[in-house]
């Protein structure tokens, strides 16, 4: 015949023509009486996924959640992957779901399977960022591990796949390089203020930061000044505010009389 | 039951050359050495050979004859782009190159039917007799011309959806009601009608080639992005190797800018299942075919563009085919993808 002509494809066309990588779970057209979007799969089955982010698991929170289940079930399916252990499967996303469950005593809980394994590292990551709860450390371990099983892609194109800013990515990637003390107590005390990750980031003793900060008795004292007594002028009228008074020893109310007296004579 | 006789009709030494993929005199050489008789001895052009001599004829010029055989279906749910008019062509073109044919009607609006000539309110026994009454298929089948045979199909055929759920195995069926006649045939080719049901999954779980239709143009290639990956799907969830996928674009207008950029999208997406640089073009002599009830060997000119696409496609069919031994059942080892 003769020679096709092709012509390049608009942006309209390409959004309803372009097929889809076939990562969603619906199962084929009529068939969903035998296969459907998700398994009630024994908890037997269930083992924690291999590359977990989360490392600290708080017993008084899946103690709550295990008692919501109990009232309301499970809400949202787990995500689990095919393990390379026969029969057993791995969970991408609903640790603490779990853990839950098993508390709760459930014998089955609900499962979305994905196919495609090579994504549940990013699935996971991207579940956990979307909750906020994930420690930062956490995070940058969760990071490390997505850029390093990725060696072809640039970081700027890791973040960009899991939805957050380079410069998110890379300032939490920083935390990975503290130094594994500090790391743990950061963890265990659940310390999570991106100010200071940044100051410990600068320093060039992180421990001794961190115990400053958070672990010597004095600091209180130290550093706070507490207002006692403020006087104004207005209008040629004086205002006085002397409420931090009240909280002064006697020793204390004396010696701001002296102070006071030998500043106005 | 009355149907259509195609004692009249013949194809002339051109078309014969055509479709066998030989020289035109190679075919005179053959036709004045034998014993070939015209038809109609009162025309002194586009002498035309019966059924019987033209499928002689080509069987004895054509290369790698033997061989080939495939279980195929003309599939998509989109409707209107041509599966049915190209079921037609092609199943009875092969035929007339002297195969052995059975056209397997599945849709319940009966066209393919219609197309061969079988007169609508005609009485004749369907798929659903078959596969829920346990009729012996011989006794549905209906011969159309020498070297091919039609199971018709009519609105009866509604009544085999419901019926398909009620028994076991129930996406296997078609292939368990014809595994007494699959070696009568070289081709068994399926028209399907447009949805996505289990007479179609039973359909397509017993071809080896799916002929996917498409026109050039973007609702068709949106259906097809949802076919191909339904199809994903399926044959993943049936734990059956998927069969062979052709992808043939249709009612390709040359002029428009619409069908070029519909073939750009599939040289894009699928080339994998296409034909390179390939689409029919678009031509009212498929109408006429269809609506006469007569393929289009039995009446094109020469230089009929329907007749040069759709020759084409054969042989590309052909080659698909070829020598390959279709292995079925195709199912793979049993792997467990859930409980459920």
């Amino acid at each position: 015949m003769a020679k096709v002509k092709y012509k390049s494809v608009s942006k309209n066309l390409e959004k309803i023509t372009k097929p889809s990588d076939n990562t969603d779970s619906r199962s084929s057209i009529g068939q969903s009486i035998t296969i459907t979007e998700y398994y009630e799969l024994d908890i037997s089955r269930l083992i924690p996924f291999k590359n977990q982010a989360r490392e600290a698991f708080s017993d008084q929170e899946i103690q709550s959640l295990s008692q919501s289940i109990i009232r309301h079930g499970i809400r949202q399916p787990l995500t689990v992957i095919k393990s390379e252990v026969q029969g057993k499967y791995e969970v991408v996303s609903g640790e603490r779901r779990l853990r839950a469950s098993v508390l709760a005593g459930l014998k089955k809980v609900p499962c979305i399977i994905i196919e495609d394994s090579s994504m549940s590292e990013e699935i996971a990551v991207v579940e956990n960022i979307m909750r906020t709860d994930l420690h930062p450390l956490e995070l940058s371990k969760a990071f490390c591990s997505l850029l390093e099983n990725n060696k072809n892609l640039k970081q700027k194109e890791v973040a960009s796949r899991i939805g957050v800013s380079e410069s998110f990515f890379s300032e939490i990637l920083k935390y990975n390089t503290l130094p594994s003390d500090v790391k743990r107590i950061l963890l265990e005390k659940n310390i999570k203020e991106r100010d200071f990750f940044r100051k410990l980031l600068r320093t060039n003793n992180p421990m001794s930061l961190l115990n400053e900060t958070f672990f010597s008795p004095s600091k209180k004292n130290q550093s706070s000044n507490v207002n006692v007594l403020r006087v104004f002028i207005k209008d040629g009228e004086i205002k006085v505010q002397s409420g931090g008074l009240i909280n002064l020893t006697h020793e204390q109310k004396n010696l701001i009389k002296i102070e006071l007296s030998n500043l106005l004579y | 039951m009355k149907i259509k006789g195609y004692k009249n009709f013949g194809v002339t030494q051109k078309i014969m050359s055509e479709l066998a993929g030989v020289n035109p005199s190679t075919i005179s050489k053959i036709v004045s050495a034998g014993d070939y008789f015209p038809i109609d001895t009162n025309v002194h052009r586009n002498i035309r050979y019966s059924i019987t001599d033209t499928r002689r004829i080509i069987k004895k010029v054509s290369k790698d004859f033997s061989g080939k055989k495939s279980n195929m279906c003309f599939y998509n749910f989109k409707g209107g782009v041509g599966k049915t008019s190209l079921c037609f062509q092609v199943s009875s073109h092969l035929a007339l190159m002297g195969y052995s044919v059975l056209a397997i009607d599945g849709d319940p609006q009966g066209h393919l039917t219609t197309s061969f000539g079988f007169d609508t309110d005609g009485k004749f026994l369907t798929l659903y007799d078959v596969i829920a009454r346990n009729v012996p298929i011989d006794e549905a089948i209906v011969n159309i011309y020498e070297g091919l045979d039609c199971l018709p199909s009519n609105i009866a055929l509604t009544r085999l959806e419901p019926a398909l759920n009620e028994l076991p195995k129930r996406e296997e069926r078609i292939s368990i009601a014809l595994s007494s006649i699959q070696n009568n045939y070289d081709f068994i080719i399926f028209d399907t009608n447009p949805t996505i049901s289990h007479i179609n999954r039973n359909i397509i779980s017993f071809t080896d080639l799916i002929n996917v239709v498409v026109e050039t143009q973007a609702y068709s290639l949106n259906g097809l992005k949802i076919l191909v990956s339904d199809l994903e799907k399926f044959f993943k969830s049936m734990v059956m190797k998927k069969p062979e996928l052709l992808i043939i674009p249709n009612k390709y207008e040359e002029r428009t800018a619409a069908s070029g950029e519909a073939m750009g999208v599939l040289r894009e997406y699928y080339s994998e299942f296409l034909m390179p640089d390939f689409a029919i073009r678009k031509s009212e002599e498929f109408n006429t075919s269809a609506k006469n009830a007569e393929p289009l060997a039995f009446f094109c000119r020469s230089n009929s563009i329907a007749f040069e696409d759709l020759n084409e496609v054969i042989k590309y069919i052909l080659d698909k085919v070829s020598h390959k031994n279709s292995s079925r059942p195709r199912r793979e080892e049993e792997k467990i993808s859930g409980e459920s």
